[in-house]
């Protein structure tokens, strides 16, 4: 027997037969559903959602705390919360901590990026929910030696930052081992895996989520699978040949069952999974990387193909080949992107500033130390279609 | 907030108050409490981890020698203080149909935690927003944010305050450090906006202004202010001037009881022309010497001292800085704080191992380094072969 309670606008419902038929039906009730909703009759009928702005969302619950996430575009999409989603996500995320080994016991450094970003200030709440303490460290370059520092004077034994950003930690002197180290934003191949566990004398944990929506935790020994919560989540793919399925390989489509401020009702989240069949111990997916052609930054941040293509042609320049190679080192990332072009070829200096302009957390991942960029122009002869390369060191799936 | 027996309770648990006797104690401001110590910030340093309880967020609040002050608060600790940040937002004029730009250090640093939690307790839509990226950043969020509030430190408002190409807002709160004047003319003149400014310090959330002005209004209830001597626990005159003392009754996790702010004030018991009866606190200065850094930074001058003179013998500072008389003038852009290192002439060690050293010790002092808000230069014996230094 499907359950469904609707309890201050928000959904909450049980794996019956026909839970999908009642919770559309509770769902079409919703006026902020409805453009979505329009002509919908059954659940597989629904459209790909996309953030709405909340305040276009009529009758939804006032937004209390507001957060940004990078977009295909480089201009950041606001994620709205109210209260009860905030309390709501936060929970579903100390779930997770909690499934990860995370407790009372553990005083944790959160070296993630706080305000305008969601990941430290959803973090903190989290730890803090799950009544460990927290040292709210922030995510910026030039703080990093004397965040190192503190971590150890307070005692810390518990550490949730990037792959990136914990190998960049481990160009200090002398390690700092910890109970637990949880790895977020990134994907982490298996030798990167080892070299953390060497150096923090503990294995590392990866937790998945995005500032939309938080999707679960690792599964114990199985690197790259994740439990999720299907009385908090409903996940889909999108396949390969354009169908909606409930297993199988495709981008994943994530439905909220929570969200008063910013429904999320089948939106795509750019990444690629194999959801599997309902086992014992819940329903998993792996993680197989991105969807789009793109990179990865040591923030976390995600850089689509179509933002690039979008910077490309805000240069004036005639551009006819771009070749962005990401090379992930202990430092920070170095970013050099050649272009080739016709007379008159573009300022390298303006190309980049042009570059680091297109999207603030780009600017800010830059800003914050982790990121150079070089650029380079040249002469190439003209094509008909402008080509794009881009490349990646291998430790980043 | 917190009742008087219970914040004793706690503070006579608390390893902070190792030695202090309240069993004398019956109400505060009685005899016995006026026999208390007082609380240094070179007690809170050095009684750092000393075993952790239950659920805490630790907020760094500086430290130059190597032992981070840092100030814990509990969940909810953290409830009360943004309740009283919410009263002093409500008291400002801040609505549920207010959209609050909340430009303050984000992380490690306590301000920008509490004014997005008071803000969000008035029933505000807030937005959190990082120091990092400098004013095309700030700029940028705004237009995306079109908020009708900012929360921000003066200095931060007055350099963004000549590229400011925004709407109107309905009101500016500064907070974090001395605001001139002039800045408040400049600041109000425009982003368009009353600027209401706050007083408090990561230990202790104190007070703000009303629209008439004429000092801090402060909750008795959450906040207790004492007027003591500068250097002893003589207390001053009704209505004279000394170093403030704050007690919160908002923290119980680690409390704080008869803190020595470093700032010189007085208390106004007279009703405010605004109609909002209690008491008010007269900023007047640092009784410290503290040099006031861009961004709300704070630094002990004599513990700086250490820290250089720890690492090369010798070595000595001289700050150039913006004035923090709030009559004084603005300085304008042009102008960039300078914080000049002398070393001795004997040294033949590296400079860039000091330079490590106090970026290490001071994450802060990194950040406006890199932001290109303060510059740093060594010299050798006090001639003028000065060298840039950046990150």
């Amino acid at each position: 027997m499907t359950d469904i309670r609707k309890a201050q606008q928000s959904y909450v419902s049980t794996r019956g037969p026909d839970w999908q038929g009642e919770l559309l039906a509770r769902l079409r009730d919703d006026s902020r559903f409805t453009q979505q909703l329009r002509g919908v009759a059954t659940w597989g009928a629904i459209p790909l959602g996309r953030l709405v702005e909340h305040s276009l969302c009529s009758g939804s619950a006032p937004s209390s705390l507001c957060y940004f996430t990078s977009s295909s575009t480089g201009a950041p999409k606001q994620v709205a919360f109210s209260s009860r989603d905030w309390q709501q996500i936060v929970a579903h995320r100390a779930d997770c901590l909690a499934e990860l080994g995370l407790g009372k016991e553990h005083l944790a450094a959160v070296v993630l990026p706080f305000g305008p970003w969601f990941s430290g200030d959803n973090l903190c709440a989290s730890l803090l929910h799950l009544g460990a303490g927290v040292l709210p460290a922030g995510l910026y370059g030039p703080h990093l030696p004397g965040v190192a520092r503190l971590m150890a004077n307070v005692g810390v034994n518990a550490l949730i930052t990037t792959p990136s950003i914990a190998r960049n930690m481990m160009r200090f002197p002398s390690p700092h081992p910890m109970d637990k180290l949880v790895l977020v934003g990134e994907a982490v191949s298996s030798s990167i895996r080892e070299q953390l566990a060497d150096y923090f004398s503990t294995a590392p944990q990866c937790l998945y989520a995005a500032s939309e929506a938080v999707l679960g935790a690792e599964v114990r020994g199985e690197p790259g699978v994740f439990h999720w919560d299907p009385d908090r989540l409903h996940l889909e793919v999108l396949t390969p040949e354009g169908r909606i399925a409930e297993t199988g390989i495709g981008e994943l489509l994530v439905t909220r069952r929570h969200g008063n401020a910013m429904p999320l009702l089948r939106y795509p989240l750019n990444d690629l999974v194999e959801l599997a069949p309902d086992i014992a111990g819940g329903p998993q997916f792996r993680y197989l990387g991105r969807s789009g052609h793109g990179f990865g930054l040591a923030t976390g941040v995600k850089v689509g193909r179509a933002q690039l293509d979008r910077f490309l042609d805000g240069i004036t320049s005639p551009i006819h080949e771009a070749h962005f190679t990401v090379e992930h080192a202990l430092e920070g990332d170095r970013l050099r992107i050649v272009l080739g072009g016709s007379a008159p070829l573009p300022i390298p200096n303006d190309v980049r500033s042009r570059f680091l302009a297109s999207s603030l957390d780009v600017a800010d991942t830059h800003r914050s130390g982790f990121l150079t960029v070089e650029v380079e122009p040249r002469t190439v002869p003209v094509r008909a279609k402008r080509y794009l390369q881009i490349m990646e060191t291998p430790w980043r799936l | 907030m917190l009742s008087e027996a219970c914040l004793l309770q706690a503070a006579a648990r608390h390893h902070l108050y190792k030695g202090w006797d309240f069993s004398q104690l019956t109400s505060f401001g009685d005899q016995a409490w006026c026999h208390l110590p007082t609380l240094k910030s070179e007690r809170l340093r050095a009684t750092q981890a000393q075993g952790r309880q239950g659920p805490e967020l630790l907020f760094y609040s500086s430290g130059t020698t190597g032992a981070p002050k840092m100030v814990c608060y509990s969940l909810e600790d953290l409830g009360r203080v943004g309740e009283l940040c919410a009263r002093f937002a409500r008291f400002e004029g801040v609505t549920e149909h207010s959209r609050v730009m909340v430009l303050l250090p984000m992380g490690l640093w306590t301000v920008g935690k509490i004014t997005v939690d008071g803000h969000r307790l008035a029933g505000a839509e807030v937005f959190p927003v990082d120091l990092h990226g400098g004013i095309e950043t700030w700029q940028r969020m705004l237009d995306l944010i079109r908020p009708t509030v900012i929360s921000s430190t003066p200095s931060v408002l007055a350099a963004w305050a000549p590229d400011y190409k925004g709407p109107r807002l309905e009101m500016v709160e500064t907070t974090g450090e001395p605001l001139l004047d002039s800045e408040r003319h400049l600041i109000e003149a425009r982003f368009g906006a009353f600027v209401h400014d706050a007083y408090g310090l990561s230990e202790c959330v104190v007070g703000t202004e009303c629209r008439v002005r004429d000092g801090f209004h402060y909750w008795p209830d959450a906040t207790r202010v004492e007027v003591l001597e500068p250097y002893s626990d003589r207390p001053v005159p009704e209505g004279k001037s000394g170093e403030l003392v704050v007690t919160s009754m908002m923290q119980e996790h680690m409390p704080i009881l008869r803190y020595r702010s470093g700032d010189k004030g007085c208390i106004d018991q007279q009703h405010c022309a605004c109609g909002h009866e209690g008491p008010r606190v007269h900023l007047e200065g640092r009784i410290a010497d503290t040099l006031v850094l861009p961004r709300a930074v704070k630094l002990d001058a004599s513990e700086l001292t250490t820290l250089i003179s720890a690492q090369v013998a010798g070595a000595r500072f001289r700050y150039k800085g913006a004035p923090s008389n709030p009559a004084a003038p603005f300085v304008e852009d042009s102008f960039r704080p300078a914080l000049e290192i002398y070393i001795p002439s004997r040294f033949t060690g590296k400079r860039e191992g000091l330079r490590k050293e106090m970026f290490t010790a001071l994450p802060e002092l990194a950040e406006l380094v890199h932001e290109q808000e303060l510059d740093l230069y060594f010299s050798t014996g006090g001639k003028a072969s000065s060298v840039a230094v950046s990150l």
